[in-house]
């Protein structure tokens, strides 16, 4: 029996070294978009997202210690006469840009293309939507998740002549946080 | 990943070498069961089954190298209104244990035991990760008919990726033939 009396305190080592990591789990956070109409006369649709309004952000932002994935959801009808390719732009702050090219000078492409015939509707599937991210996007998105929580979305296509409506949009983060 | 390796190499090496001695037990075993994922919102549960080899050492001490694989269920989740599937995973991993006890005697036996192994996740037309794992458990050895032994565990997986972790909870039960005394 005294030969075994090492196991109880090598055990109770361990798991104390791997404790950090063993109280963690992955949590959505989901901020909704809402309806977006996005057309030719307003060509720009942005959103103010604050993730400090989500129960489950703040809730876990102590403890927080990375992101485990991201997907931009929601079902998107062309509502115009030509294809279109939408796409998700951010700024890490809050900003008021109201035109296509002002966005694309001054935000960084989050997400997209995502493509939609003229007349046609699509729903975004989770894959397809975590594989749309770019790098540089993700990378920044990433970063405001794990800073104030805070940044602004545009929504827009390229191309002068178009209208499409997003029903049901959502941004959701997996977030990996202290339980 | 190499560590995992080298730690395969070595319970492989003292494996045969204890093979060989006479008073060295050898057994091999299949389990199958249920695992869950723990405090993960975007994965599900599944049926899982493995291989393991025991080989007893010492009297205190069983090593056992693994290999286990689980299909996890998709997860539907409510999203603003708009239910949406994400794939579940399948996961692989081969590792060792290393089992503080006997896993069977003359009558019922109880063991802890500690692994670690690299696993294999990966989602159904999404993302694919080998992460380095540990696993934690309880076991409990009925006893023995003739040179069988029927193994029932509950065990923690515990996949870590930099700072945070999956874990992975999973009850299973299975059926050892002992090659030893």
């Amino acid at each position: 029996m005294k030969k075994s009396r090492w196991i109880v305190p090598a055990l109770a080592l361990a798991f104390a070294a791997v404790g950090c990591i063993l109280t963690t789990g992955q949590f959505f956070v989901n901020f909704d978009l809402d309806n977006i109409t996005v057309s030719t006369d307003s060509q720009v649709a942005s959103e103010y997202v604050d993730l400090n309004t989500i129960s489950a952000y703040s809730d876990h932002k102590d403890q927080l210690e990375g992101v485990s994935d991201l997907a931009v959801l929601g079902t998107i009808f062309n509502t115009g006469a030509t294809g279109i390719d939408v796409q998700v732009w951010m700024t890490p702050d809050s900003t008021g840009y109201s035109t296509p090219s002002q966005v694309t000078t001054n935000a960084t492409l989050l997400w997209g293309p995502f493509a939609v015939s003229a007349g046609d509707s699509a729903t975004i599937g989770w894959v397809e939507s975590t594989k749309l991210f770019s790098s540089t996007g993700k990378s920044m998105l990433i970063d405001q998740v794990k800073g104030d929580g805070e940044f602004t979305v545009y929504v827009i296509s390229p191309g002068t002549n178009y209208s499409f409506d997003v029903d049901n949009g959502v941004l959701v983060v997996v977030i990996e946080a202290g339980l | 990943m190499k560590h995992v390796i080298a730690l395969m190499v070595v319970v492989l090496l003292a494996g045969a070498d204890a093979a060989s001695a006479s008073h060295i037990g050898v057994g091999l075993g299949a389990f199958g069961g249920y695992c869950a994922a723990v405090a993960q919102d975007d994965a599900g549960s599944g049926f899982i089954y493995g291989f393991r080899a025991p080989i007893r050492l010492i009297h205190l001490l069983t090593i056992e190298p693994f290999y286990q694989s689980a299909s996890l269920s998709d997860v539907e989740e409510d999203f603003g209104g708009v239910t949406t599937t994400i794939p579940g995973y399948d996961m692989t991993a081969f590792g060792a244990n290393a089992i503080i006890g006997s896993l069977g005697g003359a009558g019922i036996t109880f063991y802890p035991y500690v692994g670690l192994g690299s696993y294999d996740l990966e989602q159904s037309g999404g993302t694919s990760d080998t992460e380095t794992g540990w696993s934690f458990g309880l076991g409990l050895g009925l006893p023995p008919i003739s040179k069988f032994t029927i193994q029932i565990r509950a065990e923690l997986d515990m996949l870590v990726e930099d700072s945070s972790s999956r874990k992975f909870g999973q009850i299973n039960a299975g059926l050892n033939y002992n090659f030893g005394h």
